[in-house]
């Protein structure tokens, strides 16, 4: 809620609005509205009587309160399983991970250079160990999120045919389109 | 205004956001205040 270069806030914002809607969903517009002519933080005192700082206490307390109790419901994933991309995650994200149907490989979106610049890469499912990039992302500030959304990978669980034509003077089949399923 | 398209598609409940919090409560990730 506030700025914090550390945290890319899109799965905390999503829980922001049941926090500000508890006043009703009618704030969202007024916040919205008021955000046009002045700033988040003059927005919110304006629609909510508040400050954005204790907006954004009440955010964490309301997390606090909703969800700390939920984990005496809840095992850690740890005691079932281990991380592979710790290692990763210290210096960038990995997105999206798509398990292969043997659960031997993975796809998974990973970013390096920029926020919402990513490769979609092909890793191994037990040590996260990247094995081959899969799509190279470009730079387009016009078609960033679609890119980025589009990229999302996934496994096909379609047999490989029998019988296949290849072109002439083809001795097999075209890289990406063959018999390798991670390129399917 | 990230998450908003989510919450009021899905509504106030959601369980792979709630596995997110659920984690950031734990770890006590969650973003804090700038006082």
């Amino acid at each position: 809620m506030t700025y914090d270069p550390r945290i890319f806030p899109y799965r905390f914002g999503t829980r922001c609005w049941p926090t500000w809607g508890e006043v009703g969903d009618e704030a969202i517009g007024q916040i919205l509205q008021a955000s046009v002519v002045e700033r988040r933080r003059g927005a919110s005192k304006r629609s909510l009587g508040v400050t954005l700082d204790d907006l954004s206490s009440e955010w964490r307390d309301a997390v606090q309160t909703t969800y700390l109790p939920q984990l005496a419901d809840h095992y850690r994933a740890r005691r079932i399983a281990s991380r592979c991309h710790q290692k990763a995650l210290r210096r960038h994200a990995a997105l999206a991970p798509a398990l292969s149907p043997d659960g031997r490989r993975h796809r998974v979106l990973q970013r390096k250079e920029f926020l919402l610049r990513g490769s979609l890469n092909l890793a191994d499912a037990e040590t996260g160990r990247v094995k081959r990039r899969l799509v190279k992302s470009t730079l387009n500030s016009n078609y960033e999120s679609l890119r980025f959304i589009n990229s999302s990978g996934s496994f096909s669980r379609r047999p490989p045919p029998l019988f296949r034509e290849f072109g002439p003077g083809q001795k097999g089949p075209a890289k990406g389109r063959g018999g390798d399923p991670d390129l399917r | 205004m990230e998450g908003m398209a989510e919450y009021l598609s899905i509504g106030p409940i959601d369980p792979l956001t709630s596995m997110w919090l659920r984690d950031a409560s734990l770890e006590a990730t969650c973003p804090p205040s700038r006082r």
